[in-house]
């Protein structure tokens, strides 16, 4: 059996890590030069503060406690949409894939969602739910569509040859749905409940701007500019791509704890 | 033990005649090597009689009643099991747990990949998925054991382990087998019986029976020049 030796492999993965941070940092550097040449050039606060400026405003924030009150109300609406669009997702795109006739009707209300502006959403939600309810169920809508298509290409994608083998074999259905089926699907599931994570803070964030609930980053966002105050305004912005940054990084670890993606398996 | 017999089977794709009326019967607890040329339509007469593809034509006397083992081209091993785990798999239809691990245990140190038991397929050398593919289709308690080219691509030692492994393995439980091959050479020092397809569509041209018993053949014996001869014209011509 080949096999490589584990000092050599792990130098190499070292120094494509390290390679990997000194582009990210590289990246950060320019991006922060450009930002604050044109904030120079423009010579306006109001218009485009300067990094140093938004540092201050974020460092006020982070001082204060209804900054943190707001990170606990956002992150508590992330979570319960994120866990609500899995759990429905997954349940009716594993049901869809095998199922035709599910997957039929299912079809036209999936792209009707996935069809609608986000916008749209929280208006209608705003009408129907309390302030803190529309965050959430309009985030849930947003990464439904996500879940479930992600769960069905997960099912589908079982290898043909596979299942034939089964077959022959009279694998019990039951056996063959949770050793074959599901650990096929799990790279098409880690994929789908990232990007549904993602997406779960920015409308999030974009319906606590609209709806306006007592905490949370997009009621700060919200404030900040009614204020015409636009270093806090980008203070909370940077605080929002940290934190989606942060609970994207956390979704990683805990898929890697858990296994990831199997050997074999379609990513 | 049943004797179990093909009646004019044939499988048609559309316009596209494969198999054209292949009749033929199967000896209890007998090896059969089908023979024929790359793409004459043989692993679809395999997957006709496992109840893979439906015949377009002819009967399948009592195949669609029994169980089967199948040891295909490719090892079709789950790559997120461990090697015995794929062995439980396919055993999985088996009710008796404590029969089932048993069978699971045997088969593998049989196939020689105890000590790989916890070893998952994508750390496996080939010779070893094939091995494990095998002790597979072994382990399986079937009634015909169907193996599709289990034996090529692989280079001639391997090739040769393979063959003895699959002898080791059958004397314990003698089944009734077909064996798909292009290789004369496998056909003779494997089978009873040799059914020879033409190139597609798919006809038997002859059946031949190896009168040495398996356990004196060695691969490659000039014992069975004569019969060797004959294949090979058949097949060239």
């Amino acid at each position: 059996m080949k096999q490589s030796d584990p000092d050599i492999s792990g130098q190499r993965a070292n120094t494509r890590l390290y390679r990997r941070f000194a582009a990210g940092i590289l990246g950060i550097g320019v991006s922060i030069a450009l930002w604050q040449s044109l904030s120079s050039t423009i010579g306006s606060a109001l218009i485009l503060p300067g990094p140093a400026e938004v540092v201050d405003s974020l460092r006020v924030l982070l001082a204060s406690s209804s900054f943190w009150k707001a990170v606990i109300g956002s992150m508590e609406r992330v979570f319960f949409s994120f866990i609500i669009s899995i759990g429905i997702g997954t349940l009716t795109g594993i049901a869809s894939g095998l199922n035709p006739w599910i997957r039929d009707s299912l079809a036209p209300i999936i792209t009707t969602i996935r069809a609608t502006p986000v916008l749209a959403l929280i208006l209608v939600a705003m009408f129907w739910l309390p302030s803190t309810g529309v965050p959430i169920f309009s985030a849930f809508l947003m990464a439904y569509p996500i879940m479930h298509t992600s769960a069905y290409s997960g099912v589908v994608s079982a290898d043909k040859e596979l299942l034939e083998m089964a077959s022959v074999f009279k694998v019990p259905p039951n056996v063959k749905f949770f050793k074959m089926r599901l650990p096929a699907a799990r790279g098409h599931f880690l994929a789908g409940a990232k990007n549904a994570l993602g997406l779960c803070w920015k409308v999030v964030v974009a319906g606590e701007v609209l709806s306006q609930p007592r905490f949370g980053l997009g009621t700060g966002l919200q404030d900040a500019r009614l204020s015409l105050e636009t270093p806090r305004v980008l203070a909370w912005a940077v605080a929002t791509v940290f934190l989606c940054g942060i609970s994207e990084f956390a979704l990683g670890i805990l898929a890697k704890k858990e296994g990831g993606a199997p050997e074999g398996a379609a990513k | 033990m049943k004797r179990y017999e093909l009646d004019g089977v044939g499988k048609s794709f559309g316009n596209l005649e494969v198999i054209s009326e292949i009749s033929a019967s199967f000896e209890p607890s007998s090896v059969t090597a089908i023979l024929g040329p790359s793409g004459c339509g043989k692993t679809t007469l395999l997957n006709i009689i496992a109840g893979i593809l439906p015949p377009s034509k002819g009967s399948l006397g009592d195949f669609p009643s029994a169980s089967f083992s199948y040891s295909f081209q490719e090892p079709r091993l789950l790559p997120w099991l461990s090697s015995m785990d794929n062995l439980r798999f396919a055993l999985s239809a088996i009710q008796d747990k404590k029969f089932r691990e048993e069978r699971a245990q045997r088969f593998l140190v049989h196939s020689g990949l105890a000590e790989f038991s916890a070893t998952k397929p994508p750390k496996l050398s080939g010779g070893m998925k094939r091995r494990l593919s095998l002790a597979r289709a072994f382990a399986y308690p079937s009634e015909i054991l169907l193996l599709d080219e289990a034996f090529s691509a692989v280079d001639l030692k391997l090739r040769i382990e393979l063959m003895d492994l699959f002898s080791l393995l059958w004397r314990e439980e003698k089944r009734t087998t077909i064996i798909v091959t292009h290789d004369v050479q496998d056909a003779l020092y494997l089978a009873d019986q040799i059914l020879v397809l033409s190139s597609r569509p798919a006809r038997l041209l002859d059946t031949l029976f190896v009168p040495a018993a398996r356990e004196r053949r060695s691969y490659g014996s000039r014992e069975l020049i004569d019969l060797e001869e004959r294949l090979y014209r058949q097949i060239l011509a």
